[in-house]
């Protein structure tokens, strides 16, 4: 199946460098025949997959259409090796966050290659976050690649940093510490200067930074043109807030206001990421859709019989993301989301457990007990997925 | 209308809960002072000097009434309960018969007589201690917490606080707020003095200036729900206001390998079915996971696959409740998680999330707890005898064993699991009902609220008679 799988990287390549050019680039029918191809790839060369469907009684040649694909629970990564490859040779493997039933439960996406990641990752982070073609000096809120090799999210900054970063820019986090008194040091620099930047992190690190520049009795006003984007929930780390508190304290502290700030979706499991349409016009109120790319969907699935939810119905999130092509591309998330005009909300992780009265709940006692992921990540130097739940 | 308030006119406004919809009263910390003022004052008048044969007279005229399919106001309770939670019609009607039952003069009785001396609420009675007499009285008023997960569960509450002669002032659930208030009705429509002396309402959990209003007066408030309600309960009542808390608890069934045999086998499944399906395991007594022991006559994933097929059947007669997003998806990951467990099998509703049982050898790090609604799974244990380090965990939060097996058996893993709180053993099929007299989460349900008064003899005094106020 060699030749396939190069014949699908060649395919691959070309709508991933069409980039967001969108339904010229790719047609439905068009993705519908390069999701099948896909399937059937990864049902001939994914072990874990095949055994998926075969349980189910799905194979190729019987689905007419991506959307009879049964989508891979991610909770998958965490107990299978999801890989059609041999993982003592992969050329990178990312890791979701520790959870506190130990090590042994952290989410392993594994890579034959990185190419397809990084050239899936540029293009929509262009569209959404520099589609004024702006090149600014980009500060991140988040380890470095260096520093955290098996994190996706390091990674995924390291790519937009060397590739899109002007000169000025840098990681603010050293031994799995955030660098406060530098960061603000570089802000000052900026502000001073009249040079607008972006700011790149979790939602975590903001309200950690946020926390600690109250503190200090200090704000800046960051320069016209400056922005930002956040990722990730707060599950378990710091405090929680709504979107739109955040973006408040954001704009109070930073000078940047919510219209400029950009919630990003994205998980270690996958390979492209989902954005706000802020800065192209979409909507500074919440909830806000977010949007992928072309060679990407999102079917929001009815949780009791997993069949595609009525529009605007709660239910939880499948991605479908081509670009995962040596791991699945059809997935099942652990989050609850809903259908609105222009995209999809992310309402969060579904609980543990729903209980009514005096039974048990899962995640009491035993501190998050259905492998909840610390979201935030981070302290101590964990590698940190692309998480993101809505804060 | 969701409350029953002697002496109190309010306001109500519509709560939906459910399919379903009900008036409940607009109350202000003030009218809740009144109305326990109220209750106090009616006790006195009222109930203070009954006897414990009258009370019970009167409470056994209401659970009679109750065990009518016809009578209306069961039929009422039956209708909405169902609409509210969602919960199949036969099991609500089920749970109503039972818990109204346990309320009447059988069940009041095998308390009474597992926890007090008998006549010492009427009068002095020998001390069972030796020389002298003795007498008890409960508080002027008892408040009750109430929530909403098992229908008919607040008759029995609000009837022992009259076997001690005190007001009853009670909370309900906005998961179900109604049953307490058709319950002390049905004790007006019966005896109205006693019908005086108990009050239900629902009224938000939040609101922390009215549970002080309303139990501010109370000896004690004897309340059920999740520890985060309780805490923040035990925050708003005035430091003098004792607390028994109810909190969240973890079950679970037991099958040893000497039951396990073919011939029983249908009937186990069925009796383990029965545990899981009624009140969709949202009941603290509900099965969390079944432990099944190796080396029988059916092996435990033959078990698992026949309690599969007995939760299909029941889910035809007792359809399991329609869910939130939140909760069907929570059933939906654990399947996903289960499906890559090494050495798992998962039985599953096609189509939904109807039932679901999820076989596997016994993980070393313990029992991980069901997203409930009908989910449930069966582990396979070498001996029963290694439960207790499978529990350990769990240290605390135990309580009811369901157990098919051999007797002794049986109490030996009761004994052992007792020191992490284990409180009930009953048999598998049995989960939900508890014995009238079971001492509630390992604690005496009347003790902790009454008082005593110990009598030594009187320098040159007569005998007191015994019985005689």
């Amino acid at each position: 199946m060699g030749s396939d799988r190069e014949s699908l990287i060649q395919e691959l390549r070309r709508v991933l460098r069409a980039g967001m050019a969108g339904p010229e680039a790719l047609s439905p029918a068009a993705f519908d025949a390069l999701a099948l191809r896909l399937f059937a790839y990864q049902y001939e060369e994914n072990p874990v997959l095949r055994a998926y469907w075969e349980e189910q009684g799905v194979r190729p040649g019987r689905v007419r259409h991506w959307l009879e694909i049964p989508p891979l629970p991610v909770t998958a990564f965490k107990q299978a090796t999801v890989f059609a490859g041999d993982p003592a040779e992969a050329a990178a493997v990312f890791m979701t966050s520790g959870t506190t039933r130990g090590p042994e439960e952290r989410g392993r996406h594994y890579f034959r290659t990185l190419d397809l990641y990084r050239a899936a990752l540029l293009p929509p982070f262009v569209h959404y976050l520099l589609p004024d073609g702006a090149s600014l000096p980009i500060f991140v809120l988040a380890p470095s690649p260096a520093e955290a090799p098996h994190s996706s999210l390091s990674f995924y900054f390291g790519v937009i940093v060397e590739t899109l970063g002007a000169p000025g820019s840098r990681f603010f986090w050293q031994e799995g510490q955030l660098l406060y008194q530098e960061l603000a040091a570089a802000l000052a620099a900026m502000e001073s200067a009249g040079q607008p930047v972006l700011l790149l992190g979790t939602a975590f690190a903001f309200v950690h930074f946020l926390d600690w520049l109250a503190g200090e009795g200090r704000r800046f006003r960051l320069p016209p043109g400056s922005r930002a984007m956040e990722t990730g929930g707060f599950k378990g780390r710091s405090r929680e807030m709504p979107q739109a508190n955040l973006y408040a304290l954001m704009a109070d502290g930073l000078g940047i206001p919510p219209e400029r700030i950009v919630n990003q979706y994205g998980m270690c499991e996958l390979s492209s990421q989902f954005y706000e349409p802020t800065l192209r016009g979409g909507p500074a109120g919440f909830p806000r859709p977010k949007q992928g790319p072309p060679w990407t969907r999102v079917v929001i699935r009815d949780p009791e019989t997993l069949a595609p939810a009525a529009p605007g119905e709660v239910g939880l999130i499948q991605v479908v993301d081509l670009a995962n092509l040596d791991s699945a591309a059809f997935l099942l998330t652990q989050d609850l989301g809903r259908e609105v005009p222009g995209g999809f909300v992310v309402l969060g992780r579904a609980p543990g457990a729903v209980a009514r009265g005096c039974s048990i709940a899962a995640d009491l006692a035993l501190g998050g007990g259905q492998g909840a992921p610390g979201a935030g990540e981070l302290p101590g130097g964990m590698a940190p997925p692309v998480r993101g739940d809505q804060p | 209308m969701a409350a029953w308030l002697p002496g109190l006119e309010v306001p109500t406004r519509p709560l939906p809960v459910g399919a379903a919809e009900v008036q409940v009263p607009v109350l202000t910390p003030d009218d809740l002072d009144r109305l326990a003022a109220h209750l106090t004052a009616n006790r006195r008048r009222y109930l203070a000097e009954r006897s414990t044969a009258s009370i019970l007279a009167s409470l056994d005229a209401v659970a009679r009434r109750w065990q009518d399919p016809a009578y209306p106001l069961r039929r009422e309770a039956e209708r909405w309960i169902a609409a509210a939670t969602g919960y199949a019609a036969e099991t609500v009607a089920w749970g109503l018969a039972a818990g109204t039952a346990r309320a009447g003069r059988e069940g009041l009785s095998a308390l009474l007589a597992a926890e007090v001396p008998p006549g010492a609420l009427d009068g002095w009675v020998p001390h069972p201690g030796g020389r002298g007499w003795t007498r008890a009285f409960g508080p002027e008023l008892t408040g009750f917490v109430f929530s909403g997960n098992v229908p008919g569960i607040p008759a029995f509450h609000l009837a022992t606080a009259l076997l001690i002669r005190s007001a009853a002032l009670a909370k309900t659930a906005a998961g179900e707020p109604l049953f307490a208030a058709l319950w002390c009705r049905s004790l007006a429509e019966v005896d109205p003095e006693l019908g005086a002396c108990v009050a239900a309402a629902y009224w938000p959990g939040e609101a922390a200036e009215l549970h002080r209003a309303a139990f501010r007066r109370a000896g004690a408030v004897v309340a059920f729900g999740a520890d985060a309600s309780l805490d923040a309960l035990a925050r708003a009542l005035p430091p003098a206001v004792r607390l028994i808390r109810h909190g969240q608890k973890l079950s679970f069934g037991c099958v040893a390998r000497e039951a396990l045999t073919p011939g029983r086998l249908p009937d186990l499944a069925r009796r383990a079915a029965r545990d899981v399906a009624l009140f969709d395991q949202q009941g603290c007594v509900s099965p969390h996971a079944l432990w099944v022991e190796e080396g029988g006559a059916v092996s435990p994933a033959a078990f698992a696959e026949a309690l599969a097929g007995a939760l299909a059947e029941l889910g035809a007669r007792w359809p399991r409740a329609p869910l939130s997003p939140e909760a069907a998806a929570a059933i939906q990951l654990a399947r996903s998680e289960a499906r890559f467990s090494p050495g798992a099998r998962v039985w599953a509703s096609p189509g939904s999330t109807a039932w679901t049982v999820v076989f596997q050898p016994a993980p070393a790090e313990g029992l991980r707890p069901s997203p409930l609604n009908r989910f449930v799974r069966v582990y396979a244990v070498p001996d029963l005898g290694h439960l207790p380090q499978h529990l350990a965990p769990w240290a605390g939060y135990l309580q009811t064993c369901s157990f098919a097996g051999p007797r002794d058996r049986a109490l030996a893993l009761a004994w052992a699991l007792a020191p992490l709180g284990l409180s009930r053993l009953c048999p598998l099929g049995r989960s939900q009902e508890p014995a009238p007299h079971w001492r509630h989460d390992g604690e005496p349900q009347l003790l902790p609220l009454l008082r005593w008064v110990d009598a030594e003899e009187p320098a040159g005094g007569e005998e007191p008679a015994g019985g005689k106020a």
